[in-house]
């Protein structure tokens, strides 16, 4: 057996030669080049390294790569393209609520976990599902109707 | 010659969506919020007596050149909010779980201050139409998620009344660009957008097909009472947005906790170019003025700050944000392409101070901090027990 971590990203089988202790985040931009992941806080607050492990939703800061042999990966790279991302992506522009964008994939990511989860969210728990994703531009309002549109224009995807 | 050299360790502080405008306007706001108390009045009523007006004098000496609509303004928020009703019911509240409704009427500057575009700017843009007739928008403001590109596009192409897809502004190489100028003060639409707007015009009146053409324009001061750095008098701004927003609160008096159920926000700011790119300004720049009066705190202690990281220093949520409404009052400027003003500074000033004021109403005191927290509340409650005891 190598001294590899084995796991799965973005639907690919990946051998990553680096340390157990190491974080995922650094991993996913640093070896893999994937800089969709935006390090905002690095301690587990703000979402914005926000990354699906198995189907949920998990902040890349706080993940050790020793934790994640076996286990599934999608970043917002791998999520770009889906069907449903389609989905997101017009329903975030048709309402606005997108600005410097830096939350922008973690918040796409919750999206996703959430829309998973619960197809019919209603406003409070678009509100929660986004609640461990900090946005300094927009006020969120809008990111909540992108979801509610997202939910309502793809019904059937998730 | 006496020098003397002083040291300090407070911590540098910078700007927060503008250079001190957020926290003057708070004490402003709630400073004439006070005076209304002691000289006996409702506190719009005592606001709406010292309202200026257009041609009125500004505190410097400068001139409101352009119509003040405040009154419309306050009449918008009081029909959407349904202020007047509300204030008037919530003020004789006893018991324990209480509402509160507070209102903000503010103004910023647009534009740099005084006569630092026609001294130190000298903004200057290019617009150059390939010859494919694509345009390409030469300037060297910055899209930072507040929508420029769109903005500064949509303008070009309205004068040329061209599609949006035919206007290319890609992000500013200063080999290639212009000097028109940073990315601050409320200015890019207004005072760029304008020098747009002028060589737009240029390239349609002399628009030749299948033809490379440049135009340039450089900035021209409307100074009319000229700006005096020495004695900080004249026109320190061109023009001014204006604000009404209204916030409305339940508590808590016992444990001292605010939830925001209702915030309002009317603006001026001349004319919306994108009315989704506003909308986000309104409803982000509301939000963060909510945080700023009502949880971000930051202490300083011996030159340090206390909150490290995000982790201490608590900004709103998705679940903390509040329905926000906003309307647009149009109020074209002439100085403005198709009359916008500024919009990015202003939309953050008001919702601190409405909120002090509603949490003043609800609570029935006097606040005179922000962020005002629970602790605060909770302070200012057991204040005013002790003193019904005594």
């Amino acid at each position: 057996m190598s001294d590899c971590i084995h796991f799965i990203l973005n639907g690919e089988s990946v051998d990553a030669d680096v340390p157990g202790t190491a974080r995922l985040l650094d991993i996913l931009r640093e070896y893999f080049k994937l800089t969709g992941v935006k390090c905002g806080c690095g301690e587990g607050e703000c979402g914005a390294c926000a990354v699906l492990i198995n189907g949920k939703l998990r902040n890349s800061c706080m993940v050790a790569m020793g934790s994640l042999e076996g286990c599934s990966v999608m970043t917002i790279e791998g999520y770009e393209k889906t069907e449903k991302f389609a989905v997101v992506e017009k329903a975030y522009g048709k309402a606005g609520a997108v600005q410097c964008g830096f939350c922008t994939p973690g918040m796409i990511m919750a999206t996703e976990a959430l829309l998973s989860k619960n197809p019919h969210p209603t406003d409070s728990e678009i509100r929660e599902g986004l609640s461990g994703n900090l946005c300094r531009c927009t006020g969120y309002n809008m990111i909540v109707e992108a979801v509610m549109t997202a939910a309502k224009e793809g019904a059937g995807l998730w | 010659m006496l020098l003397i050299r002083l040291i300090t360790n407070t911590v540098p502080t910078g700007a927060f969506r503008g250079f001190g405008g957020p926290q003057s306007e708070f004490a402003i706001e709630t400073h004439m919020s006070h005076l209304a108390k002691l000289a006996g009045k409702e506190s719009l009523t005592f606001k709406k007596e010292h309202f200026v007006k257009q041609g009125e004098e500004t505190p410097t000496g400068g001139k409101f050149y352009e119509p003040v609509k405040l009154e419309e303004m306050v009449a918008k928020a009081d029909s959407l909010s349904d202020y007047t009703r509300k204030r008037e019911e919530y003020s004789w509240q006893k018991g324990r779980l209480r509402k509160g409704i507070g209102m903000s009427i503010f103004l910023h500057g647009c534009g740099f201050t005084g006569s630092a575009e026609r001294d130190h700017i000298k903004a200057k843009v290019k617009l150059e139409k390939k010859e494919d007739d694509t345009i390409e928008i030469l300037v060297s403001n910055t899209d930072m998620g507040q929508g420029l590109k769109t903005t500064l596009s949509k303008i070009v192409a309205k004068v040329l009344e061209l599609p949006l897809e035919k206007i290319k502004m890609i992000n500013p190489d200063t080999d290639r660009v212009p000097d028109s100028g940073p990315t601050v003060a409320s200015r890019s639409v207004m005072t760029v957008g304008k020098l747009l707007e002028r060589a737009a015009i240029r390239l349609k009146k002399e628009w030749k097909t299948g033809e490379y053409q440049a135009f340039e324009e450089n900035y021209v001061h409307p100074e009319l009472i000229p700006w005096d750095i020495n004695t900080f008098t004249g026109d320190a701004y061109p023009t001014y947005s204006w604000g009404v927003n209204v916030v409305e609160v339940e508590m808590d008096t016992l444990t001292a906790t605010t939830e925001i159920t209702g915030t309002w926000g009317i603006f001026d700011l001349g004319t919306a170019i994108d009315d989704t790119i506003i909308r986000g300004q309104m409803e982000g720049g509301m939000l963060q003025g909510l945080g700023y009066g009502s949880m971000e705190n930051m202490i300083q202690v011996n030159g340090l700050i206390r909150q490290n990281s995000i982790t201490d220093y608590i900004i709103p949520t998705a679940m903390d944000a509040p329905k926000i409404v906003t309307a647009l009052i149009e109020n074209p400027y002439s100085g403005g392409p198709f009359g916008a003003k500024g919009a990015g500074e202003l939309t953050l000033i008001g919702t601190a101070p409405a909120y002090v004021a509603a949490v003043e109403h609800a609570a029935q005191i006097n606040a005179n901090k922000i962020p005002f927290l629970p602790e605060d509340l909770i302070q200012q409650i057991d204040e005013v027990n002790r003193k019904k005891e005594a």
